[in-house]
């Protein structure tokens, strides 16, 4: 049960993923977003710089991707970008696993590139690892999950959420799997297709800590107008 | 006009391929006789495996997709491709500096590429879909410039190559280097417009060898 709005902005991260934004476009999609007070904004990695020059003194975070959106790297070059990253400023990494060796069930070079990514990103920045549930079969999803925890993930993310993959959106049901199966102190970001205050609500019932949106600022617009519906919240 | 395989490269469309539908691609591939393979940087290694003894060049994508990688790890991801075994780097310029009116920067960021792929065939991936034939054709000239033996039209994400896409890159870099038409392209069939426009070669989605789509 999601309490004030600075306890829902604290859950989103506020992404932006658009292949060859410009500079520009990035600065506004982040200046937009510092007044609703986001946990994170989201982005590129090539977007870091643009979106520093904005966010610096801010309370939002930075997070960026790392192999996004295919993870089809090897782990020296997903463990070089991460640090490159943190070095530049960023204060969270989404990496994202070898898509195809999950499904594959090779739980072991999972859990060793996300062990060689973790040791990159040292605390306090936060490492989530997305391990891409839509592609998984479903009899993997829990082990992916938790050898992405054992090479020592902050928190587990759903999906990239990218659409031009072509797959299905988050479910709560994914969500709740995870859950079930993963450490209570470790966290859950739900991502992918998740376009309604209705449906974060959903998917934090359903036990995300996080939420990664495009559409934050709308997300919290619609809490504002429910709320100005009805002040008790009920 | 038709398409002989030596007209034709492998061009990856799978999503999270495992090292067995790696295999199966990679065959078909080879019975095709396509001229290169192109493959994600994690799988040049098992490509070269895979492909020994068959005389096309593995092509290894740096940076692609999204051309969006810090300019580090996109180094540390070439250098391991040719490490790996990769004959050829496709590069994917940053879109983004692109966009932003920042294309000298852009194409000074394959410098250091140019320089490590010394000798071997460098490729650049111009995005000609998502920045338009105008702009797009802009990056491939300047790529050019940049020292870029070839020039591909799309990665498999910019969205489809058209035949006005690649008589824009004509138009603008002349018949001075390769050019690949590449984006979208799912089956075999779709190429002959493709080189009557100019290319001078087409990946296909490795599936489009499988066979032809079901309509």
């Amino acid at each position: 049960m999601i309490g004030t709005e600075s306890e829902l902005a604290g859950m989103i991260d506020q992404t932006n993923l658009e292949m060859g934004a410009s500079e520009q476009e990035i600065a506004d999609f982040c200046a937009r977003s510092v007044p609703f007070g986001f946990r994170a904004v989201c982005l590129l990695p090539n977007q870091v710089g643009a979106a520093l020059s904005v966010l610096r003194g801010t309370s939002i975070g930075l997070a960026a991707c790392v192999s996004f959106p295919l993870g089809l790297d090897r782990w020296e070059v997903k463990a070089r970008e991460a640090a490159e990253l943190c070095d530049l400023g960023v204060d969270e990494i989404d990496m994202v696993v070898h898509t195809g060796r999950a499904r594959e069930g090779d739980l072991s070079w999972v859990e060793r590139e996300v062990a060689a990514v973790r040791r990159a990103v040292a605390l306090p920045r936060l490492l989530k690892v997305i391990i891409e549930v839509p592609v998984l079969p479903a009899e993997l999803v829990g082990p992916v999950a938790v050898a992405a925890e054992a090479g020592g993930a902050d928190l587990v993310k759903t999906s990239t959420g990218y659409k031009r993959l072509g797959i299905r959106a988050t479910s709560a049901g994914d969500v709740r799997l995870l859950r079930s199966l993963l450490s209570p102190t470790t966290g859950i970001k739900a991502a992918g297709g998740i376009r309604s205050l209705g449906q974060l609500e959903e998917m934090v019932e359903a036990g995300a800590t996080r939420v990664g949106a495009s559409r934050g600022i709308e997300i919290v617009e619609e809490w504002r107008l429910r709320r100005a519906g009805d002040p008790s919240g009920c | 006009m038709g398409s002989g395989s030596d007209q034709l490269e492998g061009w990856p469309d799978l999503v999270a391929p495992t090292r067995g539908e790696l295999g199966a691609a990679f065959r078909a591939l080879r019975q095709a006789g396509v001229a290169a393979v192109a493959v994600d940087p994690a799988e040049v290694a098992l490509a070269r495996q895979l492909l020994d003894g068959f005389p096309a060049p593995v092509v290894a994508l740096i940076s692609a997709p999204l051309g969006a990688m810090t300019s580090g790890s996109r180094m540390a991801q070439a250098e391991l491709a040719l490490a790996d075994g990769a004959d050829e780097l496709a590069v994917a310029v940053d879109p983004s500096l692109v966009r932003s009116g920042k294309l000298g920067r852009a194409v000074a960021e394959l410098s250091p590429l140019r320089r490590l792929a010394e000798g071997r065939t460098l490729r650049v991936i111009c995005h000609l879909a998502l920045l338009g034939p105008d702009l797009g054709a802009e990056a491939a000239a300047g790529a050019v410039d940049g020292g870029a033996d070839l020039v591909m039209t799309n990665s498999h994400f910019d969205g489809e190559v058209t035949g006005e896409q690649v008589a824009a890159v004509r138009r603008r870099v002349g018949q001075r280097i390769p050019l690949v038409a590449s984006g979208g392209v799912a089956a075999t069939s779709q190429a002959a417009p493709l080189l009557l426009a100019g290319a001078t070669r087409v990946a296909v989605g490795w599936s489009g060898f499988y066979g032809e789509p079901s309509p």
